[in-house]
């Protein structure tokens, strides 16, 4: 059931009907059995895993808790314990936890990696290592379904682990509850990441219901299939028609036609995707973490990857940056360089190593191909060296007299921004990587600003007709319109509330003309196309 | 606190250590900070700030950071 269809309206409908009719303590269930009707709709084969998934980590977490609460005990039981006696016993419990939490990750991990086929990845260099010494032998590929939002669950589950093993949180007593905590339906397509101390603890909580968060969940959802059905599949063609193998037929600004139609299409997908999960988990009374902040707004590299797939991010931050960062062998040659070098080059080492590790992560999440690798040493590159160079800049700014408080220097910034990732777009889009520098270089070498321009009509001829670009182009604009309102601070939907009645539901009823009448349909329509699903 | 205050300002000079209470809620310190501020803590006084203890209140001030090292002094 794909999240901009009908049916997934309609399911939502009952689900929010039934939840609020039933008595609030049992709410929880009605969200568990509808989360588990959602995923049986994308076969049956795909339960097995988020059953196997939820069933091995909630053992896990409750194993982590027994070694917690019977260290508890032992230390009550015992008295009059000298600290020294009370660090052993910690110590040996601790040890015991870290066991069961790498275990776990590792094999949440090893799964993801086998279904995902990132094991072929392997066994592929293993094949073509026997092929070049001529040996008769080759290792067969493993092909697994793979199952609806396996990396999204996987992620909250070793978020959990992790978390329960910190000591955060006590592990989940619940299995139903802890179940509803991997599978909620709204989210388990395409994020956004969450962890169990925040939205865990809200599923298990009674809610009641409350007209504003049906209203403004229904307008986020609205504003999503905004952004996926007139802006994201209504580009697709050209994306399609750009980054097909034949590509050498093209010059720059054809390419980088295709790259802009990419960036937009690829925003409005995932926001989009994302912005009806938000607003259906808002209705229900559930606030999901925001994982989109305008990225299009963004200042720097770093700053848009504050802004895009932020919960993702934010994981990679807090399960893999800083564990990275702080552990021994970096914070010791940090120390070092800093008593030889300075504060500055001491901050160096940590922003060098970490990036590199955070981004070839983000990199193979996407998928195990030299794409994505490269994208994502492109990415800790442009990261590291921001950080390592912020000093020089600041000295040719300096020097250069620029006035980094105005308007114009925001708008270069931005546009640098967004020039850089049109780079990476190009990077995972190219039909190879070969033919990905292929396509950067046009970029910057053979450039027709005629064609972009439209003169000689040639841009309506990559499947979408000067109408439908059109109706792109203001869609875009009202897109961007929106985000330089919320730029400066206001909250649409709030400040939609406060207007007259007549205005508001004419500004709503409007952007649901416009879908209705602008979104792409047709019989070549796939409702489930989403593309971050895949990941 | 005045070692805990030349610590920070040793790492950023920019910074009014003594004044800003919301150094993290307000994003005034990066991430790079962080690491760079709680290496030079563990090495001062022997102490081990673990990554689960990188919570905002624990970073939010000169005092909040001293409270923190002063509990982990204490628990040890």
């Amino acid at each position: 059931m794909a999240l901009n269809s009908l049916s997934f309206l309609a399911f939502l409908a009952v689900v929010v009907l039934v939840y609020y009719i039933v008595p609030k303590k049992i709410q929880w269930a009605v969200l568990l059995v509808a989360s588990y009707g959602f995923y049986l709709s994308s076969g049956f084969d795909h339960v097995v895993y988020i059953i196997a998934t939820t069933l091995f980590t909630y053992g896990a977490g409750r194993l982590m808790q027994h070694f917690r609460d019977k260290q508890k005990l032992e230390i009550a039981q015992m008295g009059e314990v000298t600290k020294e006696q009370k660090r052993e016993l910690k110590k040996v419990v601790a040890k015991k936890v870290r066991t069961v939490q790498v275990v776990t990750v590792l094999v949440n991990l090893l799964v993801l990696a086998v279904v995902k086929k990132y094991v072929n990845f392997f066994i592929g260099g293993v094949n073509d290592v026997f092929s070049l010494f001529h040996w008769d032998a080759s290792l067969p590929m493993i092909n697994l379904i793979v199952p609806l939002g396996l990396s999204y669950y996987t992620f909250n589950t070793i978020g959990y682990i992790i978390d329960v093993g910190r000591g955060k949180h006590p592990a989940e007593k619940h299995i139903g509850k802890y179940a509803l905590f991997v599978s909620f339906f709204p989210s388990i397509v395409q994020g956004p990441l969450f962890r169990f101390g925040d939205v865990g603890m809200q599923l298990q909580q009674p809610h009641k219901f409350d007209f504003k968060n049906l209203t403004f969940g229904a307008q986020l959802i609205m504003w999503g299939f905004f952004k996926k059905l007139v802006i994201a599949d209504r580009v697709a063609p050209i994306v399609q028609h750009v980054f097909s193998p034949g590509f050498t037929d093209y010059n720059g600004s054809q390419i980088f036609f295709g790259v802009l139609a990419y960036s937009f299409q690829i925003y409005g997908d995932f926001s989009g995707g994302t912005d009806i999960t938000r607003g259906a988990a808002q209705i229900l009374g559930i606030e999901l973490p925001v994982n989109f902040e305008r990225p299009f707004f963004a200042n720097s590299m770093a700053d848009f990857w504050h802004r895009w797939h932020a919960s993702l991010g934010a994981w990679m931050r807090e399960f893999v940056f800083f564990p990275v960062m702080l552990c021994k062998p970096v914070t010791a040659l940090s120390k070092k360089v800093r008593m030889k070098f300075g504060p500055h080059a001491g901050k160096i080492v940590p922003s060098v190593a970490a990036p590199f590790v955070v981004f070839f992560l983000i990199g193979i999440w996407h998928g195990l191909t030299w794409q994505y690798i490269t994208n994502g040493l492109y990415n800790a590159i442009l990261i590291s060296s921001s950080v390592a160079f912020a000093p020089l800049f600041e000295k040719m700014t300096k020097k250069l007299h620029i006035n980094t408080e105005t308007f114009s220097w925001r708008l270069f910034q931005i546009l640098r921004t967004f020039g850089l990732l049109c780079i990476s777009r190009t990077i995972v889009k190219a039909p190879g990587i070969k033919e990905a520098f292929r396509m950067i270089k046009a970029m910057f070498t053979s450039f027709d600003p005629d064609f972009l321009l439209g003169f000689d009509g040639e841009i309506y001829t990559y499947g979408v007709d000067e109408k439908s670009l059109w109706v792109v182009f203001f869609a875009i604009m009202l897109l961007l319109v929106v985000g330089v309102l919320q730029e400066n601070g206001m909250k649409i939907r709030e400040t939609l509330s406060k207007q007259n009645l007549i205005f508001r539901w004419s500004l709503l009823l409007g952007l649901l003309a416009v879908i209705l009448v602008f979104g792409a349909y047709g019989p070549a329509y796939d409702a489930s196309a989403f593309i971050y699903g895949r990941f | 606190m005045d070692r805990i205050l030349e610590i920070l300002s040793s790492i950023r000079a920019d910074i009014d250590f003594e004044k800003e209470e919301k150094l993290i809620d307000d994003g005034i310190l990066d991430s790079f900070d962080i690491v760079s501020i709680v290496a030079e803590l563990c090495a001062e006084y022997d102490v081990t700030i673990t990554v689960d203890m990188l919570e905002p209140e624990n970073f939010n001030s000169a005092a909040a950071m001293l409270a923190l090292v002063e509990s982990i002094l204490d628990e040890d």
